[in-house]
């Protein structure tokens, strides 16, 4: 058997479409840190400090191959003049869209990210993480895509009456959206992230029309991620990502998150050798599984997604719901060790 | 009269200029079905068209955004439509709407112009409220069917609560689920203790129109 690989080296494997020593995985239980140190949601979510000790806590019992400073997606809603509505048993959601005429899209230029007290926590979070795991343990970071940024920025319905029948002021939002994200992603990895993981669900034609995206939504995706200083992964937040997977490794990413209504191999076929794919365990499903389902999901997964490397074994949303219990968590953590060390010869074997 | 195959016609005609978010070749559509066959025209021409497009949604062929505009071109053309189109329908049993905990309305707004369109008089309670107090606004206003929309799990677990205090509302209320979290983890609206749970607009319009059959 080959020595084991440093969790850095054995994400860069899986990433380069190789088989390291057995497949990465990541559970992005931004909230269970709360638990592990037994103090209240909010407190730790307001909290640097508690965040790194939750995030390293997590990773002793789980051994998962990152940790991760990112806090919550509504965090973007604060530079733009929206507020983040605080919960015990959930995460922070938006209040109100803070855009609400076509003259604040006119007038809106791309704010500093540090404006926001929320961002600028999960910069503290990050630089504390790299500094505590060194180069050896990935540190990931997270945002919301240009695409999908106005669903909390004018509201989802909103945005869908803009796509559809104000296109300009569409295509005005989206230019000012690509900067954002940009300099937030650019913030995060000068913060020492290692890669930054954007939700782009709007993306998904669950949501908007494959042919609208293409034709809006990528180019603004392709710009963003060229401008970024690092590597960039692109998920749709469970929902389904298939039909468009091809074009959003096209927009150059290295990782394409896809969803627990995706299928796995064909994903991998689709995208080889262009993209690594991560996913895509249903994180609300967790809820109730017992030690034995979490088996054979992992299993099912590893099956489908390990072969050949270019895969990272993770939750499809990008956030595993605080009602999983700890133990579901530390049961896929088992079952990863105990079937996903390279070759997976039981896969090949049927 | 016209008959069954027109009528067909005339809601793929609809259909698609609903999915195409072109509202004038809607208008028309929907301006040519009434002139021939104004009592019908909500029944046999309209609802159709928005039930193909829900279930055409769930079965992954079309996206929520072409969802969503259909259902507000309907809503207003249904208002304007209104006289001489008959039937207004009636829950003698109050029906409304409201979203739990948080400010994100899409899918009360998709419901609400789908119920709406198809003549059913829905009241809005509201959205970002607490159980309690859409327990209270139900008890108050005397509704015995009300839908509830979740986006967030937390959100979707308190239907447990609201259901709860509903037990001691004056007249029995059902309770009809809806939203992400319902939709991703399919037996979620049991463990919650609701009625039932629709996985798109037009389940709603197959829910409502049962349950006021039953309710009177
Ligand atoms: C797009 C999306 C986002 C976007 C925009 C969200 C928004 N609207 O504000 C962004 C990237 C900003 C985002 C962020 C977050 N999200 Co999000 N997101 C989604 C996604 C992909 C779609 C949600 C959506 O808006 N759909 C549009 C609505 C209208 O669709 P719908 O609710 O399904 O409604 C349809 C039907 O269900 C039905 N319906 C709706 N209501 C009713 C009612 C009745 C009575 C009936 C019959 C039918 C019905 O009709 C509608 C049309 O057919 C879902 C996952 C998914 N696959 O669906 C996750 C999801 C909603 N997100 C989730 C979460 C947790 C978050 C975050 C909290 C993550 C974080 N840690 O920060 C943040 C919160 C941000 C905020 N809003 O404040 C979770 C919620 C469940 C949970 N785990 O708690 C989901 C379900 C993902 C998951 N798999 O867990 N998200």
């Amino acid at each position: 058997m080959s020595a084991a690989l440093t969790p850095a080296a054995r994400v860069a494997a899986a990433l380069g479409h190789r088989e390291g020593d057995r497949v990465p995985f990541f559970l992005p239980a931004n909230m269970h840190g709360a638990r592990l140190l037994g103090v209240p949601l909010t407190a730790y979510l307001g909290s640097a400090e508690l965040v790194v000790q939750g995030q390293l806590r997590l990773r002793e019992l789980l051994g998962h191959d990152a940790v991760s400073g990112f806090l919550c997606a509504a965090a973007e809603a604060e530079p733009f003049g929206g507020e983040v509505v605080v919960h015990e048993d959930g995460p922070p959601n938006t209040g109100e869209p803070p855009l609400r005429s076509a003259a604040d899209i006119e007038r809106l230029r791309p704010p500093d990210p540090t404006t926001s007290p929320t961002l600028r926590r999960s910069l503290e979070a990050t630089a504390a993480l790299r500094a505590a795991v060194g180069a050896e343990v990935p540190v990931l970071a997270g945002g919301i895509g240009p695409f999908s940024l106005p669903a909390i920025q004018v509201g989802l319905d909103r945005w869908f009456e803009l796509l559809h029948q104000h296109r300009p002021l569409a295509e005005r939002l989206l230019r000012v959206n690509e900067a954002f994200c940009a300099s937030w992603a650019n913030a995060l990895l000068a913060a020492g992230a290692s890669a930054v993981a954007l939700a782009e669900p709007l993306a998904s034609p669950l949501l908007v029309p494959a042919d609208r995206y293409r034709e809006l939504g990528l180019p603004a995706l392709r710009r963003t991620v060229a401008a970024v200083r690092g590597p960039v992964a692109v998920s749709t937040a469970s929902a389904p990502c298939l039909p468009i997977a091809a074009d959003l490794a096209g927009a150059g990413v290295a990782c394409v998150g896809v969803s627990a209504a995706d299928d796995l191999s064909q994903s991998k076929r689709i995208l080889r050798g262009r993209a690594a794919v991560m996913g895509n365990l249903n994180g609300l499903e967790m809820r109730h599984w017992t030690p034995d389902d979490a088996e054979q999901a992992v299993r099912a997964a590893l099956a489908a997604g390990g072969p050949g490397g270019g895969f990272v074994l993770s939750e499809h949303h990008g956030e595993v719901p605080f009602q999983v219990p700890l133990e579901v968590l530390q049961a896929v953590a088992e079952a990863v060790r105990r079937w996903g060390t390279y070759p997976l010869r039981w896969a090949d074997a049927g | 009269m016209i008959d069954d195959g027109d009528r067909e016609d005339l809601s793929v005609r609809l259909e698609r200029a609903l999915l195409d978010a072109d509202r004038p070749a809607a208008a028309a559509a929907l301006e040519q079905a009434r002139a021939r066959d104004g009592a019908l025209v909500v029944d046999r021409v309209l609802v159709p068209a928005l039930e193909r497009i829900g279930t055409d949604w769930e079965r992954g062929l079309l996206a929520l955004s072409q969802v969503y505009m259909a259902g507000r071109i309907c809503e207003d053309l249904a208002d304007a439509l209104t006289p001489g189109t008959g039937r207004r329908r009636a829950v003698r049993a109050g029906l409304a709407i409201a979203t739990l905990e948080d400010h994100h309305l899409l899918g009360k707004r998709i419901v609400s112009a789908t119920l709406r369109a198809a003549g059913w008089p829905l009241q809005d309670l509201g959205q970002g409220m607490t159980a309690r107090a859409l327990a209270a606004r139900v008890s108050e206003g005397g509704i015995r069917v009300l839908l509830v929309s979740t986006l967030m799990l937390r959100a979707a677990l308190q239907v447990k609560d609201l259901v709860g205090l509903l037990q001691a509302a004056p007249a029995p209320v059902r309770v009809l689920v809806g939203g992400a979290p319902f939709r991703i983890d399919r037996d979620l609206w049991r463990e919650v203790g609701a009625d039932a749970m629709g996985a798109t607009a037009g389940d709603a319009l197959d829910l409502v129109e049962a349950w006021a059959e039953e309710l009177g």
